[in-house]
């Protein structure tokens, strides 16, 4: 007597091409959810990655072209990124000058590692003529 | 008579399997075309976004080609809005209103495209505005900038 692979109604017979066919069916479609799930994830994050890095770089250009980086005044600093930041961004500046402290200003405490983080760097020369590094970290709420 | 019954299985299986299959392939064809169409838009959105950001660029950094093309503006070779980095000038920026769209837009570099500027006050009022009416704008960016000494937003908005 044979035995039997699978406890069908109908039994073993003539359920090849039906076997054959459920298969192709789940690893197509395993490959259409994939690559969907890629191709949604690709478009959204492009434009806000551009633009989150280009509104850093920017307030940190206006800051030095105002003066305000010069201070190294956390108060100033700080007044003058809450005026400038878009409500729905945090902001992380900070300024480094040879042999002062270094000076951070930051809107909020801690930088989320669940999301994009964007980043830049300016060179200039403060008051005093030192050359002073102001880095920036900015990110979505 | 038992022979014949398998035979018959093996027939509406066949059948089955084939209007599956058939599906199937309908469906991936359907998909195909689908996802040609959305990584089609999804380039020109990334390209026109590239646009965007690199004219932009150009507006709010540099001073133009020539550095004082505001003073004979018919005479452009690229604009430049800009007095020094993220700094508009106000002759520049009123020359370039002054300008006929067809000029503005081959300095640009984009003839091809649609383009609308807008310049308005950190608090939103509006200080200046260029270009054809965005109608189905694909991109539109944002730059800070200073403007007369007051910070300023300028926004491109790029369309096909």
């Amino acid at each position: 007597m044979k035995k039997r692979l699978w406890k069908l109604h109908s039994g073993n017979k003539a359920f090849i091409f039906s076997i054959d066919v459920m298969i192709a069916v789940s690893v197509v479609a395993i490959i259409m959810i994939i690559s969907a799930f890629y191709l949604v994830k690709a478009g959204d994050e492009s434009i806000s990655k551009l633009q989150t890095i280009r509104i850093g770089s920017d307030i940190l250009a206006l800051m030095d072209n105002d003066g305000t980086l010069d201070t190294l005044s956390v108060e100033e600093t700080g007044t003058e990124l809450n005026s400038l930041l878009p409500i729905n961004y945090h902001m992380r500046i900070r300024i480094r000058c040879n042999g002062q402290e270094s000076v951070t200003v930051e809107t909020t405490g801690a930088i989320p590692n669940d999301r994009f983080i964007g980043s830049g760097k300016r060179v200039f020369v403060s008051e005093t003529g030192n050359y002073c590094l102001a880095d920036f970290n900015i990110w979505l709420k | 008579m038992h022979f014949k019954k398998k035979s018959q299985i093996a027939t509406i299986d066949l059948f089955i399997a084939l209007f599956v299959a058939t599906a199937l392939v309908l469906a991936l064809i359907f998909t195909w075309n689908r996802y040609s169409e959305v990584l089609n838009d999804d380039s020109q959105y990334r390209e026109l976004q590239i646009v965007a950001f690199q004219k932009s660029d150009l507006l709010v950094k540099f001073q133009g080609e020539p550095s004082n093309w505001e003073q004979n503006p018919d005479s452009v070779d690229t604009i430049g809005l800009a007095s020094s980095d993220r700094n508009i000038s106000a002759a520049k920026l009123n020359s370039f209103l002054n300008l006929p769209y067809n000029i503005t837009s081959q300095s640009l570099g984009l003839e091809t495209l649609n383009f609308y500027l807008q310049l308005n006050h950190i608090n939103g009022t509006q200080l200046a505005d260029y270009g054809r009416t965005p109608k189905n704008t694909i991109v539109r960016i944002q730059r800070f900038v200073s403007y007369q000494d007051e910070k300023a937003i300028m926004e491109i908005a790029l369309w096909k």
